[in-house]
């Protein structure tokens, strides 16, 4: 029972994609939806117990937690037929179910309040397992709970289980509607601090980009939240294959994220699938090679952050690293074969200060799923061009900051108490520093970069934001 | 004087016509009775006869040559037909029979090709004799010219007798046995005489009766009949053995508890190809196939009792593990083979039709008159065709040749990662330090057990085949093997790490996979180590990336202690800032580690295993031949070695080094986390850059990309130069921008 990943599902957003998350892992490993083996499940060669533990009573239960200060969603999957796969242990609702009202500072601050309640339930997950090797977060950058308590238990992680890995799939708020979320910026500014300093890996799932594939490519015209969720899923599971279907490589999550991370702070990792279904479309069995599937991972339509870039950025944007696990049937020769089609044809840029590659790991596909495509591929990317995504959170962000509009809501809370604004500044210049960081690794010169002028790096990025007194609050 | 002559053309001298010989002997010279026959007629006529015309003399004496021939071709024919030997031999007692057969031994030995052919000539002198009698009533019944009717009579035995002669003192002389008097005679075949032809393809014919029952015993009974040590297949045993008599050997064998033991080694050294005896005419490819047929034979007939026990007992899981074999293949075999399943029962594993049918063919071949190597060969191939089949069905359908070749993948290729990710896990403290001598294997054990009850349970039947061996230091066989490689390799690569050699003991780790009759048949213990060999490196490669994660992850916790550090204290984050600058370098370097390990792992396991994997999962699908199989499962282990570069020695001693840098590097990191001792950490960071470059240098020389093995270099070498860092590396070093001839990459 090696390498245990705790999974806790933080606020609306969160549950919801954990839940469908663990719908799909229910069905790829064959366990119904009391958590119990079924019949046809007896085939083996997967590793269950990574992200399940089996009762007593040969239940298989999620090592999950779900989170949540407003019972809407959880209520919903007490109700739901799931119900019976969870630890009912391992369900927390704040007791007055009021929400955080969408505010980061709210939730952070109840995150607080509730931090013995929530570690005790995490300390016993921890207890059950044999060699714990992380923890996965799943939560939207935009809303109260699961940014706000979600980055206060980024940060308790950090402090309590300092050796273990944290990876997050943080959904990324739709910036091309407006959203009735009107302080969004601020809390996804705030969130993007903590995942900065605190996660290992953040997998960047960007509703903007989720709902136009959606649109595109699934001809959804008004898709919903169930639609694009099971987008996420898929994602999810896709990602987790190499740890659930153990093959040569990338067993575990050190494994699998030390070959996309080469520098720390650029831990920001993109998705892209291939070939995308939803359940309604035509049972055709396409024959797809995995040439096809790599290519197709490489065009920006599959990949599930939009790119905000200009042209001109776009085409310096680099690949700092890529793995791509393809699933199904796959001829283990045609790899080299289009590796070197990729290359011959440049589709792929990478960057120039360092060894890169496409990685190419081979894994099993659960034998209970029928799907229609022979051969499907997850991409992992780290990519440049994810600085525009957060150069886009800053000016939008600059924006409301700049009119101090809605502040009051924070200043309520200990955080921002007696006007102290000190967090936002900081929060800004890390991301600033990280947006930099992205964009220096699209010059040859990365390797000196911050080298010359230890120093340089915070002046530069005070006297960049243009903001000059919070500093003195340091 | 009639019957002078004609006793006399028998064999028999009298007063008128005289033995020269034996007057010799009785005038008392020195003349030994077993000195080399002459080659000269010796019958003459008594030269005192005086009553006898010059002209007649020259007749007789020409006519009673022949009795000279019959005699001693009659001689030689009673001699080698004398069958005293078998009664002195079954009545005397086992002890002194060695004696006996020792004696026998110096004297002459006894030949069955030799009586076999002296019957053949008995069958000439037995129609000499009737012709002999023919004239003597011919002359008894009318008066003729008593010469020419004789002369007339036996004129065509002018023809044969002196070639026949010859031959006798040939292999008189020579004592010419066995296939090498098939041989001999065969030889003489190809002569312009008919009437001579016939007459030695008869002789020869005699002697393939005696070819074809010992091909027949081997063939269809897997036994060698060859007490004399004349069939071209012998038992590769000591000399003495040859001399038992093949009633012995097998009732021998019978009795002999472990049966299987010995039909192994029976398999891989029992029998060997004695060329002495394989007449020329005989190519040596169906020798081999002869041998290879009576082996399969042999293994076929005497199936281990343990094997039977299992096969009734697990009955169930064997038919299930065969329709697995089938799903696998995507086609069904032949329905036949499940209902060979359904009845077997010991001994059955070739069934009688089919020996019958291998029988039947060689009786057809006995039959015909003449030997026609095309018919022969077609014969010997189609047994050939059975018995591998036959055995292609006992090693792949029964004995799950499938289950057995995934296991080996999974463990001597690391497929199952997961355990041997767990094994390395558990095992980390342990193999910080150097192997303790006497414990070493002991110490491995207790994490081997856990990895394997956490991982795998007893989900895998294949599990319990496998077992760690931790070779301690030049003391078994199999450890000295081991250790020779590693001594090879740490000669060639660096002298001055004689601390750090002792932790590299553990680097001889190596694995054991048991198997079951019939497998040691394909699983010989040369394939074995073959993979050993390659397990070896690739637990060394898991290693290092295992370390190089390690210290990835430590370094990260590291960044977050930092940030909740500076979150607590408030403090101006320069500080921590400056050190992430320090250690930034670090980061490049391991980073690059990382890659080249990573991505010739990922090379060695999808472009090699993998490829090769299919390749040979494609054949054995195709192929129904038990050698066929043989030949694949050997290329599919030489390609995986030549194609992990394991054969060359410029690019294994890199990567041997590169590794070790590489755990030099972790260790030094992890042992200094808080004040990481920069200028060693440099002088390993620019080691490996000097090695990393070279690695590429050496796989874009020219030399190796001439040779056969440049589609793998240029297949790991896509990977490592993926975005031409490489390349750009190594202009930047060699400081020249040189105008390579372009590889096509």
């Amino acid at each position: 029972m090696p390498r245990e990943i705790i999974t806790l599902q933080v606020g609306q957003c969160g549950n919801q994609i954990g839940m469908e998350f663990w719908k799909q892992l229910c069905l790829e490993h064959g366990i119904s939806k009391d958590g119990i083996l079924e019949d046809f499940a007896t085939q083996g060669g997967d590793r269950k117990d990574v992200f399940f533990y089996q009762a007593d009573d040969q239940h298989y239960i999620p090592r999950a937690l779900l989170i949540d200060l407003e019972p809407r969603v959880i209520n919903g999957i007490q109700n739901g037929e799931y119900r019976n796969l969870y630890n009912h242990e391992n369900i927390f609702l704040s007791d007055h179910g009021g929400g955080a009202g969408n505010n980061w500072a709210s939730g952070y601050h109840q995150g607080k309040g509730v931090e013995e309640e929530i570690m005790d339930m995490i300390d016993r997950e921890a207890d059950g397992s044999d060699s714990l090797e992380g923890f996965v977060l799943c939560h939207s950058i935009a809303g109260g709970t699961g940014s706000g308590m979600g980055s206060y238990l980024l940060e308790t992680l950090n402090d309590r289980y300092s050796k273990k890995l944290v990876q997050t799939y943080s959904v990324f708020p739709n910036q091309m509607e407006t959203s009735d979320v009107v302080v969004q910026p601020y809390n996804s500014l705030l969130t993007l601090k903590r995942l900065t300093l605190n996660a290992d890996c953040v997998v960047v799932l960007d509703n903007t980009a989720l709902n136009r594939i959606a649109v595109e490519r699934l001809h959804l015209t008004n898709p919903t939240f169930a639609q694009t969720n099971s987008l996420v899923s898929t994602v999810m599971s896709a990602s987790t294959t190499t740890l659930r279907y153990p093959g040569y490589m990338n067993n575990d999550l050190v494994g699998l994220l030390a070959s996309l991370i080469p520098t720390p702070r650029c831990h920001f990792l993109m998705t892209g699938y291939t070939p995308l279904t939803v359940e309604r479309q035509a049972n055709v069995i396409r024959k797809t090679t995995v040439l096809d599937v790599m290519r197709r991972l490489l065009q920006t339509k599959n990949i599930m952050v939009s790119s905000y870039a200009r042209n001109k950025e776009a085409s310096q944007a680099k690949y700092i690293s890529i793995l791509n696990i393809i699933q199904g049937e796959v001829d283990p020769t045609q790899v080299h074969e289009s590796l070197q089609r990729i290359r011959e044809r440049k589709l792929v840029n990478f960057i120039d200060w360092g060894p890169a590659s496409i990685q190419v790991a081979l894994s099993k596909k659960s034998p209970y799923v029928q799907t229609s495509h022979r051969v499907s591929g997850l991409m992992l990317a780290s990519h440049t061009s994810i600085r525009h995504l957060f150069s886009r959170c800053l000016s939008q962000y600059d924006k409301l900051r700049k009119k101090q509009a809605f502040l009051d809501n924070y200043r309520k809370f200990p955080m921002f108490a007696d006007n102290d604004l000190s967090e936002f500044d900081e929060s800004r210049d890390i991301i600033e520093s990280l947006v930099d960081e992205y964009k220096a690794c699209e010059s040859p010169d990365y390797i000196k970069w911050g080298m010359e002028d230890p120093g340089q790096l915070m002046t530069g990025e005070g006297n960049a934001s243009g903001v000059a007194d919070p500093k003195l609050a340091f | 004087m009639l019957h002078e002559l004609l006793l006399a053309l028998l064999g028999f001298t009298g007063d008128l016509i005289v033995d020269e010989r034996e007057q010799r002997k009785t005038l008392g010279l020195a003349f030994n009775s077993d000195s080399p026959l002459s080659d000269e007629c010796t019958f003459k006529l008594a030269p005192d006869i005086s009553f006898i015309e010059p002209s007649e003399r020259d007749l007789i004496e020409r006519l009673i040559k022949l009795g000279f021939y019959y005699r001693e071709l009659d001689r030689f024919a009673k001699k080698s037909r004398n069958l005293s030997w078998i009664r002195s031999v079954t009545s005397v007692h086992p002890l002194e029979r060695a004696d006996e057969l020792s004696k026998q031994s110096r004297e002459k030995k006894p030949s069955v090709y030799r009586r076999a052919i002296a019957n053949g000539i008995g069958e000439i002198l037995s129609v000499y004799r009737s012709a002999v009698l023919h004239i003597e009533q011919k002359l008894l019944a009318e008066t003729t010219p008593i010469l020419a009717t004789v002369t007339e009579g036996l004129n065509k035995f002018f023809v044969l007798f002196p070639p026949l002669y010859e031959v006798i003192l040939e292999i008189e002389r020579d004592d010419i046995r066995g296939g090498q008097l098939l041989n001999v005679l065969n030889k003489r075949c190809h002569c312009g005489v008919p009437e001579l032809r016939t007459c030695l393809q008869r002789l020869l014919w005699n002697g393939h009766q005696v070819m074809y029952n010992q091909l027949a015993a081997w063939m269809v009974y897997g036994i060698l009949q060859d007490p004399h040590g004349e069939f071209f297949i012998k038992r590769q045993d000591d000399g003495d053995l040859d001399h038992r008599s093949s009633q012995e050997e097998v009732s021998e064998k019978l009795a002999r508890t472990s049966v299987h033991e010995t039909s192994l080694t029976d398999w891989h050294s029992g029998f060997h190809i004695s060329l002495d005896m394989l007449p020329d005419y005989i190519p040596m490819r169906l020798g081999e196939s002869i041998l290879f047929a009576g082996k399969a034979i042999r293994v076929l007939r005497n199936p281990s009792p343990a094997f039977q026990f299992q096969k009734d007992k697990s009955f169930q899981q064997t038919m299930r593990g065969s329709q697995r074999i089938r799903g696998f293949m995507h086609s069904d075999f032949p329905e036949t083979e499940t209902e060979l399943d359904a009845d077997l029962t010991g001994g059955e594993l070739l069934p009688q039709s089919e020996a019958d049918k291998i029988e039947a063919m060689l009786k057809d071949l006995k039959e015909s008159s003449e030997f026609h190597k095309r018919s022969f060969e077609c014969t010997v191939d189609s047994v050939r065709a059975i018995a591998a089949s036959h055995l292609w069905q006992l090693v792949v359908v029964r004995a799950d040749l499938n289950g057995h070749l995934k296991a080996l993948k999974d463990y001597f290729l690391l497929e199952k990662g997961d355990f041997f990710q767990c094994f390395l896990e558990e095992s980390r403290q342990l193999m910080r330090l150097p192997p303790r001598q006497s414990t070493g294997e002991s110490d491995l054990m207790v994490p081997f057990q856990l990895a394997a009850t956490k991982t795998i349970a007893e989900e895998d039947k294949y599990f319990s085949r496998v077992s760690l061996r931790m070779p301690s230091f030049g003391v078994t066989v199999r450890s000295s093997q081991a250790d020779m490689v590693r001594s090879k390799v740490s000669l060639t690569g660096k002298a001055n790490l004689t601390s750090d050699t002792s932790v590299d003991g553990w680097d001889a780790i190596a694995l054991e996979y048991s198997v079951d009759w019939p497998m040691q048949l394909f699983f010989t213990q040369e394939v074995l180590s073959k993979y050993l060999k390659v397990f070896q490196y690739l637990i060394r490669l898991k290693r290092t990336q295992m370390e190089l994660e390690k210290s990835w992850a430590s370094v990260m916790h590291q960044d977050h202690i930092e940030s909740a550090q500076h979150r607590k204290d408030g403090l101006n984050g320069s500080t921590s800032q400056q050190r992430r600058q320090g250690i930034r370098p670090m980061w490049r370097v391991r980073e690059h580690m990382a890659f080249l390990i990573r991505n010739l792992q990922f090379y060695i396991q999808v472009d090699v295993i993998e490829s090769q994997w299919k390749v040979l999962q494609t054949h054995i699908h195709d192929s129904q031949d038990f050698t066929e199989l043989v030949g694949f499962h050997q290329e599919y282990l030489s390609a995986l070695i030549s194609q992990s570069f394991l054969d060359i020695g410029s690019v294994s001693r890199i990567l041997d080094s590169i590794m070790k840098l590489c755990l030099q590097f972790c260790w030094n990191i992890e042992n200094q986390e808080s004040n990481p001792n920069t200028s060693e950490l440099e002088n390993i960071a620019e080691e490996f850059n000097k090695k990393s470059n070279s690695l590429y240098t050496i796989l874009r020389s020219s030399k190796l990309a001439g040779s056969q093995r440049a589609p793998f270099l240029r297949r790991f070498l896509l990977r490592l130069n993926f975005n031409s860092f490489y390349e750009a590396t190594a202009r930047g070093v060699l400081n020249v921008v040189r105008q390579r001839p372009a590889l096509p990459l």
